[in-house]
């Protein structure tokens, strides 16, 4: 104990280098964290595409559109029958299996939806994301729902003026199933049911994460409502397509084609998995990289700062055998500074979000750190013949 | 029983190419309440053999005894709770922590008592023992801000807060001046009247005749181990 209040001096006493050697630690802490979560992530992706890949392939468009011909989509009702027969060659054709994974936000007003502080906002509105998506999203994904209902063919089909939604766990602390919601504008919800908590899909073919569902709504894919919010030029490119005959993909490309809607190529999931995995492993390289220079660079200055810190307290070390410490006391008095940085150090990153916060992995870091940047000093320490300590003052 | 008891003690000290007797089969005995100077020239081995009896460095051969303790067979632990609990340290460059207060350089070995009861006791005896060294008023000043007087009198009462049976003094007026030299040697000649046990290390013929005995050291032998005649004046 007392070894710790001298090491909680010290500490005070170099101030500026207990300091820099805190934001080293801080590094070091944030950047293992970061590369924990990277190799974790790249792992539950690969495994996740392993298993969608399993029973048949999944194809993704690579949208070759231009924004041109996009504006054109939404603006001219001309279109809208076009899109309309593309909509029903993807997601009513008995020949392949469709879901969407079109996103998009709903907007409450900022006083109505009370904390916000996990959402978009702007001055007045919470921009909450939903999603359009269907019963093969679901199988895919393996989302079930914690209480409530799914979907029903009606939910699917029919015109009705309230839309059924499902909402994630989060959102379920704001609403309750049967409650109707009344986002910014005319159309009316009601929660039909709740995801369980920590559901999510991976969306390979644009953001290549997963995706939380715990903050989303999701609501069903139905022709009615997509037609009416003019949604086809959103849901129609972000179709994820089943099937194990490439040529009813090229069927379709070609009828987008026909039809002078999208400009599409086809790309399997598993063709593309293998870019983002490149992709992956590249940036978990570099933080790899990035996190053994800086463990260089902080054992270096580790190891110098407590090198300084015993040259400088020699004679004061010598003074405290003199009076009864042993060698060992004074070893634990360099480990109670170096732990006490260590702890602060754990209880920043575990207070930052995720995922830079990892408080186990940050404390089996930390607890290594300990013995291994602290070896030299303490060899120094344990190696130094009691009877010079105290010529240090002269030295 | 003598107090300290020194048997055919030799410390070696070796290079690749030779090697150095800085002791050379020492032996002596040393009775509670006694004084004792050690006197030698330089690098005669004086301060290695206060270093062997303050238990800070271990002989190459020999017996060192403290009362029953056989010293050569403690462990490190074992050396620093003796350090701690029989001896007392005066040194000539004082062997205080500047940054300390006088009462902190003072305490210091308390830290190091295992028993609370006992730490609290001591403790509480501070004010006192610094009042009876002149160096009541200095209590809370930095160290680093008195005179060498001043901080070699804060040198014995940290030596003294443990109650040690033995003061062990290397050059204890090295540092000071004629006039402190002798206020100093007083105070530990104070402390010898009072039943404690005193060694002190020194090249100044007129502290060694202060005490009871003079050893004499030369090239790691003891040359020379007589008595002084004591005049009460």
């Amino acid at each position: 104990m007392i070894q710790l209040r001298y090491a909680l001096n010290d500490l005070w006493r170099s101030k500026g280098t207990s300091f820099i050697l805190l934001l080293e630690s801080l590094m070091l802490l944030i950047i293992v964290n970061l590369v924990i979560y990277s190799a974790q992530d790249m792992n539950q992706m690969k495994s996740e595409i392993n298993r969608l890949n399993q029973s048949e392939n999944i194809y993704g468009f690579v949208d070759f559109t231009s924004d041109e011909q996009y504006n054109k989509l939404l603006s001219d009702d001309r279109y809208r029958s076009r899109l309309s027969q593309l909509y029903d060659e993807i997601y009513e054709n008995d020949q392949v299996k469709a879901f969407p994974l079109y996103t998009s936000q709903l907007n409450f007003e900022k006083h109505t939806f009370g904390d916000s502080a996990s959402y978009t906002t702007t001055e007045k509105n919470v921009l909450v994301p939903f999603l359009y998506t269907n019963d093969l999203f679901f199988d895919y994904f393996n989302i079930g729902l914690a209480e409530g209902r799914s979907f029903s063919n009606e939910d699917y089909n029919e015109d009705s003026s309230v839309i059924p939604v499902l909402i994630g766990s989060d959102l379920a602390a704001k609403f309750k199933v049967g409650d109707q919601i009344t986002p910014s504008g005319n159309t009316q919800y009601e929660v039909i049911g709740v995801l369980k908590k920590e559901s999510s899909y991976i969306d390979i073919m644009a953001t290549r994460e997963f995706q939380s569902l715990d903050r989303m709504i999701v609501m069903p894919l139905n022709k009615n409502n997509i037609a009416s919010a003019g949604n086809y030029s959103g849901v129609i490119p972000r179709a994820y397509i089943a099937t194990d005959n490439e040529a009813h993909l090229s069927k379709i490309v070609k009828r987008a084609d026909e039809l002078d809607t999208f400009s599409f190529a086809f790309k399997s999931m598993l063709y593309q998995s293998k870019f983002v995995a490149q992709d992956k492993t590249k940036s978990l390289q570099t933080q790899i990289l990035l996190s053994s220079l800086i463990l260089v660079f902080t054992f270096v200055t580790v190891t110098v700062s407590y090198l300084q810190f015993i040259e400088k307290h020699t004679y004061e070390f010598g003074v405290h055998i003199l009076s009864g410490a042993t060698i060992k006391d004074l070893m634990l008095r360099l480990i109670s500074q170096f732990a006490l940085l260590q702890i602060i150090s754990v209880i920043i990153v575990s207070s930052l979000p995720q995922p830079l916060a990892n408080p186990i992995a940050s404390l089996g870091v930390s607890v290594l750190l300990l013995f291994v940047f602290l070896i030299i000093p303490l060899l120094r320490l344990n190696k130094m013949p009691m009877t010079s300590m105290l010529r240090g003052r002269s030295r | 029983m003598s107090l300290l008891e020194v048997e055919n003690v030799s410390k070696v000290f070796k290079t690749k190419s030779y090697q150095l007797y800085a002791l050379n089969d020492v032996s002596l005995k040393i009775q509670t309440g006694e004084s004792v100077a050690i006197t030698g020239t330089s690098d005669s081995g004086k301060t290695t053999l206060l270093h062997i009896l303050g238990c800070i460095d271990t002989p190459t051969n020999g017996i060192y005894r403290i009362g029953d303790q056989k010293i050569h067979e403690q462990s490190p632990k074992q050396l620093a709770q003796i350090r701690n609990q029989n001896l007392g340290f005066v040194m000539q460059d004082f062997a205080l922590v500047d940054h300390y207060s006088v009462q902190k350089n003072v305490l210091l070995p308390l830290n190091y008592v295992k028993n609370r009861k006992l730490r609290k006791e001591r403790a509480a005896r501070l004010p006192a023992l610094l009042d009876k060294l002149h160096i009541g008023q200095k209590q809370h000043e930095k160290v680093m801000n008195l005179s060498g007087g001043q901080k070699q009198r804060v040198a014995i009462a940290r030596a003294l807060i443990n109650e040690p049976d033995i003061i062990l003094a290397d050059e204890p007026t090295g540092a000071l001046d004629q006039q402190t030299s002798k206020e100093i040697i007083e105070l530990l000649k104070a402390i010898n009247r009072e039943g404690k046990t005193i060694v002190i290390v020194t090249h100044d013929p007129d502290v060694a005749y202060q005490c009871d005995r003079i050893i004499r050291i030369e090239d790691g032998k003891i040359a020379e181990d007589h008595a002084t005649l004591q005049v009460e004046v």
